[in-house]
């Protein structure tokens, strides 16, 4: 000890202090009350209604919007518990979970509608379908008012942020990819977002162009809003002709923007070269997920040696063997799992959400390079996540 | 396997060091995690081309060398030291408060020397208190030292205290700002010195001397590192000390009640109905949610209740996470952490951290600073704490929260340009923000408290410490993490983890010891 000595009140008092230090604290417990401690609190049930674990709804109306396209309202099923809807962002999806012969496999499907009308108590989600789509297939045919749906929280990223980025969003949509925007302009037109939105919806031809009519009376009733329709196969007036290319993002874009993009993968890929010597800068430019991989084996680095094979996936979950399943080199071992009838939690499907997460414990997986989201030490101690990688050698996986 | 000698509920940083001790004892342990990730709030997310440290400012007790700091000689046990990446911190902090009169702009190095040196030319005259307060901190330092050795707190130990500790004695009852004042510190060097007092969440006229000076000392001395691979590196190195000790972490696996039969406690039940057995268990949950949700109501006895609810909730974490489009040197940011204030006086800095409008503290750090590699080349990443001491989010209705987090954190950013006069807004390529909601949402912590109970002086760390033994009045149950004796931040929780070990290990073999 220090030769200085320290006193703060006095040395006697200082001592004294010290002493009393345990029946103070023993004196204010002896007062407190004797009840059981609160259980819940305010800010931890707004987390879950803002989270919940999972959302029961049921399919109260289903409409057309074209030929093999349909919109489905969700409203929640008290009689399961849910009584809200989630609060959402404009462009925030729902993983909506489906057992379909005994496989029970996810799907992330974008919130068409506003946030507004999730406080009324509503979803919609609108499904196209995919040729050989394994789900949205099952959903158009099955899907009827009074079906009942479990989906996730309202997830993604792919939303407005006035911090970041600028005031008008230029939306390139293509196809199906409608569907966030769809939600954006509404939530822009109620006031629920403060932004500009000019949308180049790229589409084969008008009857391609979904919600043209919603699209077409948001454009008349907010000055906000700008909708261009680019049509590929077809001349229309007041509409471009062609792809959404950098001469036409630069014919309707102002000086500062923010470019969305959401479509099929082959928009990206087209979007990305146009934009290449646009000089945008990354922050401006943002790509909702792709979702699964549909080619895997023509994406850059996928192994030759593994093209057509199968492997067995060994599956441990609490420290036991779970089951043992075979799976295809050239399919996500996400689907694999969900083919065979095992449920792990999912989400994006694209290898951002880490909801998959999962320890290879043993064997190999392709991860396209692209595609990997995963934590610097997940890489490093084998964790993967399932949904965006496709096994190469017979593996073990921790779940 | 149903039976274990110790089941851990939660793998947060606490969870994680008492299970990896407790597993590299030889003992049997489970660990039950409800997510799909270890490490609570240690852990990191990925969002466009940044990874962000979740929670993470700067690890204390975490020398140079081979055991020196606690956090580091836990880890030389258990192996681990080595295969983290560290990144070094470069300086202590810089402070910079604004209030009329008082305004204080300091920039603190490491070292002892270097600091008291630095002090003397931001308040000249100040060299004498603050030579006197840091020979008073090493005795604090060789004081908690002792402490910690101490198995109980009977007759002659508390006479050693007295004879060889009398400094620490003299200054254990007392806040911050009572020991400075009595070393007649300058009312500036004060507002300079107390900055760190948001790390421990209590005000300086709150907060245990001996605790504030033992944080402190550690930094000045130890200096400060950041794991490279974020936090999650180190809750993954901890669990994979676990696994490779036999011991098991299940993934995925909620624990909705702690089973007990004849006033003992024999396991708990999982979520999805399954029951896993032990006699001993290690909560890193908060005592609250274990007494009113998972224990049976005849376990928690009178002192248990009234104690939890003599309490009350420490700060409730707010979080911007910014990956900037340009780097820490293009931007002009020269600071690895600098906290940032409204007032200089840490009493009026906490009252105005109960206001939702009113609060303007951020301690904020840019991790490149001290890992040049964290981001790409020409980025850099931003991460703005504030603290709340007040339940004033459970007012926000969920169709407001996202507006309400980003008023306060268009705030926090305003405020950082302001007072640092570096321009960030323009660059901002990712930005998140967490507020309590977010704490809640994935540890559901009480109100989204990230630092457990309340640092308040009756509640210190001294007093806490002493009454270790009459706090564990639940026989069979202990408790890890920030909501247990040492207090929250991440050195605190994996000592209290590794502490929470050794005495569950002990009881384990007291009760063979009545069997046989």
């Amino acid at each position: 000890m220090s030769k200085a000595r320290v006193t703060v009140r006095s040395g006697f008092k200082d001592v004294l202090a010290f002493g009393k230090l345990i029946s103070v604290r023993k004196g204010i417990i002896a007062q407190a009350a004797e009840a059981v401690p609160v259980k819940d609190f305010a800010v931890n049930k707004t987390a879950r209604a803002l989270h919940p674990e999972v959302q029961h709804m049921t399919v109260s109306r289903v409409v057309s919007v074209a030929p093999g396209v349909k919109s489905y309202v969700l409203t929640p099923d008290a009689s399961l518990g849910t009584t809200q809807c989630a609060y959402f962002r404009a462009g925030q999806y729902l993983s909506v979970r489906v057992s379909i012969n005994g496989a029970i496999v996810t799907r992330p499907y974008s919130i068409s509608s506003s946030p507004a009308r999730a406080l009324d108590g509503e979803y919609i989600i609108t499904v196209k379908r995919i040729q050989d789509g394994f789900v949205s297939g099952y959903i158009l045919d099955k899907w009827r008012p009074g079906t009942k749906v479990d989906v996730s929280a309202p997830e993604g990223n792919f939303c407005y942020e006035p911090l970041r980025d600028a005031k008008t969003i230029v939306g390139v949509a293509g196809g199906s990819g409608i569907t966030p925007f769809l939600s954006l302009a509404q939530a822009i037109a109620d006031g629920t977002e403060n932004a500009r939105l000019v949308l180049l919806y790229g589409c084969r031809s008008r009857k391609d162009a979904l919600f043209s009519d919603l699209l077409d009376e948001l454009q008349e009733s907010c000055d906000k809003i700008h909708v261009v329709y680019v049509f590929s196969d077809e001349k229309v007036a007041d509409a471009e002709r062609g792809f959404v290319t950098r001469k036409i993002i630069e014919k309707y874009s102002p000086e500062k923007f923010s470019l969305f993009v959401c479509g099929p993968a082959a928009l990206y890929k087209f979007i990305a070269g146009e934009t290449a010597d646009m000089g945008i800068e990354q922050k401006y430019i943002r790509y909702e997920m792709f979702g699964e991989i549909k080619n895997p084996t023509a994406l850059r680095g996928f192994p030759t040696e593994a093209l057509g094979k199968s492997i067995t996936c060994t599956l441990m979950h609490r420290g036991e063997t779970l089951a043992s399943i075979t799976c295809s080199c050239e399919e996500s071992l996400l689907t694999s799992l969900e083919r065979s009838g095992i449920e792990i939690p999912s989400g994006c499907r694209s290898g951002e959400c880490g909801l998959c997460r999962a320890r290879l414990f043993s064997g190999s997986v392709f991860i396209p390079r692209e595609a990997d989201k995963r934590r610097l030490a997940d890489a490093r101690y084998g964790y993967i996540h399932p949904c965006m990688a496709y096994p190469t050698k017979d593996i073990t996986l921790i779940i | 396997m149903d039976k274990w000698d110790i089941i851990i509920i939660g793998a947060g940083n606490g969870g994680l060091a008492a299970a990896a001790t407790a597993a590299t004892a030889g003992k049997t342990v489970l660990v039950l995690e409800k997510h799909n990730v270890p490490g609570g709030f240690a852990t990191s997310f990925v969002r466009g081309r940044f990874e962000f440290e979740a929670s993470l400012h700067e690890l204390c007790g975490f020398g140079k060398n081979e055991g020196e700091g606690g956090t580091r000689k836990l880890f030389d046990e258990l192996g681990i030291s080595n295969r983290i990446a560290w990144a070094d911190v470069p300086e202590a902090y810089r402070v910079i408060s604004t209030s009329s009169g008082n305004p204080v702009d300091a920039a603190m190095p490491f070292g002892v020397e270097a600091y008291i040196d630095k002090m003397e030319k931001y308040v000249p005259g100040s060299r004498p208190s603050m030579e006197k307060l840091f020979a008073l901190a090493k005795d604090v330092s060789d004081a908690t030292a002792f402490m910690g050795t101490i198995e109980k707190y009977d007759f002659e130990v508390i006479k050693t205290i007295l004879k060889e500790h009398l400094n620490f004695v003299r200054t254990a009852p007392y806040s911050v700002n009572d020991v400075l004042a009595a070393l007649e510190v300058p009312k500036k060097a004060q507002d300079i010195f107390t900055a760190y007092w948001c790390y421990l969440g209590a005000d300086c006229g709150n907060l245990s001397f001996i605790h504030y000076m033992s944080m402190v000392y550690s930094y000045l001395t130890l200096g400060a590192v950041v794991p490279k691979g974020r936090s999650h590196d180190m809750s993954l190195a901890l669990a994979s000390v676990v696994e490779k000790n036999s011991g098991e972490i299940w993934y995925n696996s909620t624990v909705t009640k702690i089973l007990s039969d004849g006033g003992k406690i024999t396991g708990v039940e999982l979520a999805d109905g399954k029951k896993v057995y032990s006699g001993h268990i290690i909560c890193n949950c908060s005592p609250n949610t274990a007494y009113a949700r998972l224990l049976d109501a005849d376990m928690v006895p009178q002192s248990a209740l009234k104690r939890a609810n003599a309490r009350k909730f420490g700060a409730r974490g707010f979080n911007v996470f910014l990956g900037l489009n340009r780097s820490a040197q293009e931007l002009g940011i020269k600071d690895y952490s600098v906290f940032i204030y409204g007032t200089s006086d840490s009493r009026e800095q906490f009252r105005h951290m109960c206001d939702l409008d009113g609060n303007d503290g951020q301690a904020t750090v840019c991790l490149n600073l001290a890992d040049s590699d964290c981001s790409p080349e020409g980025t850099c990443i931003l991460y703005m704490t504030s603290l709340f001491f007040d339940d004033v989010w459970a007012k926000v209705r969920p169709e407001n929260y996202v507006k309400t987090k980003r008023a306060v954190a268009a705030k926090m950013i305003a405020d950082y340009e302001a007072k640092t006069g570096v321009k960030i807004k323009e660059h901002i390529e990712e930005i998140e923000i967490a507020a309590p909601m977010t704490y809640a949402r994935y540890t559901d912590a009480p109100q989204g408290t990230i630092y457990g109970y309340l640092a308040e002086d009756w509640d210190g760390v001294v007093p806490r410490t002493m009454m270790e033994d009459a706090d564990n009045d639940i026989a069979g149950l202990r408790f890890a993490g920030g909501w247990g004796t040492q207090l929250s931040g991440y050195s605190s929780a994996f000592t209290s983890g590794h502490d929470a070990a050794v005495q569950t290990i002990k009881d384990i073999e007291k009760e063979v010891g009545t069997n046989e």
